[in-house]
């Protein structure tokens, strides 16, 4: 099952699916809206290295929790076979999401126009 | 995006346009953009916030600095075909564009591209166009 996404009028808030119990991680993940920087359908992230594993899972074709690279702390939960997008943040906990959602050409859609309208 | 940038803004935003031209902005993956720019994908991300945001820097710059150059105008096709339905930014960039010149011009300068671009009378792209 993949991660439900719900956008309000502040706020980005990931509801992970299936990992949660796994790794008691919190039920839900917000994100300002001002600091999400824009979003990308991008699978081919899968195939680099992810970096420093803090906490989290990496079996097989599945990818999930905090992954340290370069600086950089993304939070993943994404299956291989899933279509992967990234959310770029700044001034949170992560600076980057890698999820895997039900629509996300719509989804990638949605958060880039908030961001263009955002950032008038 | 006012983040710190440890490159050469223009000389990157030449090389992703190059991308873009020859793929589109569908057909461009970010493994493209890395391997073109030699910077780190993490770098990327964080420079320009997603690969939109990358098309739309690649725009612009060429819309300011090469504005009748046949790059530019390629982009504002691909901007056009791809974009432009689904993205606000996008389509206001490629409104003000249109909106520098006589329409008789725009008709003839996007012909001219794309005939240009599809190499179909065997024309050279030289990049500049007359």
């Amino acid at each position: 099952m993949e991660n439900k996404v719900k956008i309000n009028s502040k706020n980005l808030v990931v509801i992970p699916q299936g990992i949660d119990k796994l790794l008691s991680l919190k039920k839900s993940l917000t994100f300002q809206l001002n600091n999400v920087l824009g979003a990308t359908i991008d699978n081919e992230i899968l195939n680099e290295s992810k970096g420093i594993k803090d906490g989290g899972t990496n079996i097989s074709g599945y990818y999930a929790g905090t992954f340290i690279k370069s600086n950089r702390k993304s939070f993943f939960n994404v299956k291989k076979s899933s279509t992967a997008v990234v959310i770029e943040l700044t001034n949170e906990n992560y600076n980057q999401l890698v999820i895997g959602v039900d629509n996300p050409r719509e989804l990638v859609d949605q958060i880039n126009n908030l961001v263009a309208i955002n950032s008038k | 995006m006012g983040r710190r940038k440890s490159f050469n803004e223009s000389e990157v935003l030449n090389k992703m346009s190059m991308v873009f031209i020859q793929y589109g902005f569908e057909g461009t993956s970010l493994d493209l953009l890395v391997n073109a720019t030699g910077l780190l994908r993490g770098s990327l991300y964080a420079a320009f916030g997603s690969k939109l945001g990358m098309f739309i820097a690649a725009l612009k710059e060429n819309i300011n600095h090469r504005k009748d150059s046949f790059g530019t105008t390629y982009l504002v096709i691909i901007a056009m075909m791809e974009l432009v339905s689904t993205n606000v930014e996008v389509k206001q960039i490629v409104l003000n564009w249109y909106h520098t010149k006589p329409q008789a011009d725009i008709e003839l300068t996007l012909g001219r591209a794309l005939l240009n671009k599809s190499g179909l009378l065997g024309g050279i792209d030289d990049g500049k166009q007359s």
